[in-house]
């Protein structure tokens, strides 16, 4: 599946010499190491490697959640690598999207309230556009079950159109089907392939190779340095994914 | 497959971009109320024994330092009403020392009488007593004494007596008993006409190194000035007693007193402060203060540690959850706010009602303590609440520090299972959770 060019393309990320090292002294951990990536916009980057090898910090910088021990970070268009965190979360709120693996739906709230918050919280947007997000994921009828009530997949799609309800130039999924099965699995990358076909840049960290097949691109990741950055001329339907 | 079209907002629909950000709230959003309510239904049993201590805490305070207050007034208004003396004077020229007091600026009244300790036999106990000349036509203007049976002193009935009350109760006497007095010229009898309380023996203390007194030890009798100096032995009064104006005892007059009774020749100058009935139940009063301070802050300090506690647990549990807001832009404040909510409303579940415990237990504890130490006008008075806010205070700092942290980064952990629901395992659906 290609990049569509009749939708607005948003988003995209641009990283140069990218550091990023934890701790200080003997106990100084360096994460990432002078990583150079692009992303372009309406991209669905996938990016993998092995656990420890500094995907979740490369999201994590992408999304602005860490700032860069060195290098610089622009994400839609916007310089972020020496942002103070005031800042950052206005930038995120207003570019960035994620989706973890552990969904991090409030438990205490609907599946409802659980998009409301977000919307409310961030300002983006208003009630009346949640159930047209929760629709947008095949949850229009699950508005008002509670998470504990809800399966993982369905869970995890309304994390993701919690994740959309500000709607973002960027989503960021770190391990987006790591808890799910191989069949709510495929569900979620359907939806998130499709929100990528409607312009948005999406990119997908994961340790399951399988997913690489509907990438555009592919970045290899291993101790903190890009390893190797594969296009794929012809990315899979996520409905076709197996694993 | 699942969903229809994704919403896509136009970017003239979009919401500005970060030079817009949204309006600082004072109400948290509607969903974080929901939220709040169910989290306080979910952890009930932990949210009252919060709001019980705050309650204890509360009701404790608003009862004794109110009570402490009206214990003031109630003393205050004791003596103002009998007139309690500002200075009393022994020895020396006590008459001359009246006459000159009465010139001074700031002296409302001056007063001499006769006062001597005497053996006596009180009933079955043979304390060493005290008598004190009063004018038995009428009450003195310093010192009077409030006759609460029988009636005051008969200028016709020279060993007509009035009994003090501790005494009186302590030995079950009333009027019509007798009393026998071991004076100058040998015993006398005299008959108790009357039972009184008056304001230098509220606490009937003999002096200020003998406060303690044992009442089969001390007693306290009011007779007649020309009976008491007969018992006595004396020809004239040996004592002199000033009551200042409120603008005097704000001034100096009480120095410039003090300095001419000592030039008077006078063997002891006491001032209200040192007198001892009042010194002893001012120790005891501002005991009291510091209990109604120290208590409650005991108790407010186990509500801000529970509430400390169990917004530490919440927002533990929650951390992912947090993290997951954070990271999508919402900030800080109104996250904060939301759990500090959870202290500020466990606060008021419990000061709200203490204040009414309180209120009324007010009532009970100043009563208890007048009549348990015998003041004769009990004083309730409503104070304004300006320290009760210190309980919802309490818990809101208890909530602050957990309710600050923020962990943008901990969205990308599992969730732990203090408190919050971990996902069910992939595909099956979870246990229903009731609303």
């Amino acid at each position: 599946m290609a990049v569509v060019d009749t939708v607005r393309r948003r988003g995209g990320a641009r990283l140069r010499g990218v550091d990023k090292t934890y701790g200080s002294g003997v106990a100084e951990v360096a994460a990432l190491r002078g990583v150079d990536l692009d992303v372009e916009p309406g991209e669905l980057v996938v990016v993998l490697g092995p656990s420890g090898s500094g995907k979740t910090t490369l999201l994590n910088l992408m999304g602005g959640i860490e700032s860069p021990t060195a290098g610089e970070v622009t994400v839609a268009g916007v310089d972020i690598g020496e942002r103070p965190p005031s800042s950052l979360a206005d930038f995120r709120r207003d570019h960035v999207g994620f989706v973890f693996q552990f969904f991090n739906l409030i438990p205490t709230l609907t599946a409802y309230e659980n998009v409301e918050v977000m919307v409310e919280l961030t300002g983006r947007g208003t009630r009346d556009d949640v159930p047209g997000l929760l629709e947008a994921v095949g949850l229009a009828d699950r508005g008002d079950h509670f998470p504990a009530q809800l399966s993982g997949g369905q869970q995890q799609r309304v994390a993701l159109a919690r994740a959309i309800a500000t709607d973002p130039d960027v989503l960021l999924c770190d391990e987006p089907t790591g808890a799910l099965d191989l069949e709510t699995g495929r569900t979620v990358l359907e939806l998130l392939q499709r929100l990528n076909a409607d312009g948005r840049t999406v990119v997908i960290v994961t340790h399951n190779a399988s997913v690489a097949a509907m990438a555009h691109r592919v970045v290899r990741v291993r101790s903190g340095r890009v390893d190797r950055v594969e296009r794929n001329e012809h990315p899979a339907d996520a409905s076709a994914l197996d694993w | 497959m699942v969903g229809t079209a994704t919403p896509q907002r136009t970017v003239a629909e979009r919401p500005a971009s970060s030079s817009a950000r949204p309006a600082p709230r004072v109400v948290p959003p509607r969903a974080l109320r929901i939220k709040t309510r169910r989290d306080v239904r979910r952890q009930l049993p932990q949210f009252v024994a919060v709001a019980v201590t705050v309650l204890l805490g509360v009701a404790l305070f608003v009862a004794s330092f109110d009570a402490f207050r009206n214990l003031e007034a109630s003393y205050d208004t004791t003596y103002t009403r009998l007139h309690f003396a500002d200075l009393t004077v022994t020895g020396g020229d006590v008459a001359r020392f009246a006459g000159e007091a009465a010139g001074v600026d700031g002296v409302a009244a001056t007063a001499t009488r006769t006062q001597a300790d005497l053996p006596m036999q009180v009933g079955t106990a043979k304390p060493y007593g005290r008598v004190i000349g009063l004018p038995p036509a009428g009450q003195p203007p310093v010192d009077q004494v409030d006759v609460v049976a029988g009636t005051y002193l008969d200028p016709g009935r020279p060993d007509g007596v009035l009994l003090e009350r501790h005494a009186a109760d302590h030995f079950g006497l009333g009027p019509g008993a007798t009393v026998e007095v071991v004076g100058a010229d040998g015993p006398r009898t005299l008959t108790v006409v009357g039972v009184a309380d008056s304001p230098e023996y509220l606490w009937p203390a003999r002096s200020r190194q003998d406060i303690l007194t044992d009442p089969d030890s001390f007693a306290v009798v009011f007779a007649p000035e020309a009976t008491a100096r007969a018992l006595a032995g004396v020809t004239g009064p040996n004592q002199a007693l000033v009551e200042l104006t409120p603008a005097g005892r704000a001034g100096d007059a009480l120095d410039r007193l003090e300095a001419r009774a000592r030039a008077a020749g006078a063997a002891d100058v006491q001032p209200r402060a040192e007198q001892p009935s009042n010194a002893a139940l001012h120790e005891d009063i501002n005991g009291f203060a510091e209990m109604s301070v120290a208590f409650p802050l005991l108790f407010l300090t186990a509500a801000a540690i529970a509430a400390y506690v169990l917004l530490t647990r919440r927002v533990l549990s929650e951390r992912p959850v947090i993290g997951m807001l954070r990271a999508a832009g919402a900030r800080r404040g109104p996250v904060v706010v939301h759990y500090l909510g959870h202290g500020v409303l466990a606060g008021l579940l419990g000061a709200v009602p203490g204040v009414v415990v309180g209120v009324v237990a007010t009532t009970w504890v100043t009563r208890a303590y007048t009549s348990a130490v015998d003041v004769p006008d009990t004083v309730v008075a409503r104070h304004p609440p300006a320290r009760w806010p210190a309980s919802p205070s309490a818990c809101s700092w208890g909530s602050w520090a957990p309710g600050r942290r923020r962990w943008p980064r901990r969205a990308s952990r599992p969730p732990r299972r203090c408190g919050g629901s971990p996902p069910p395992a992939a595909g099956a659906p979870g246990a229903g959770a009731g609303r």
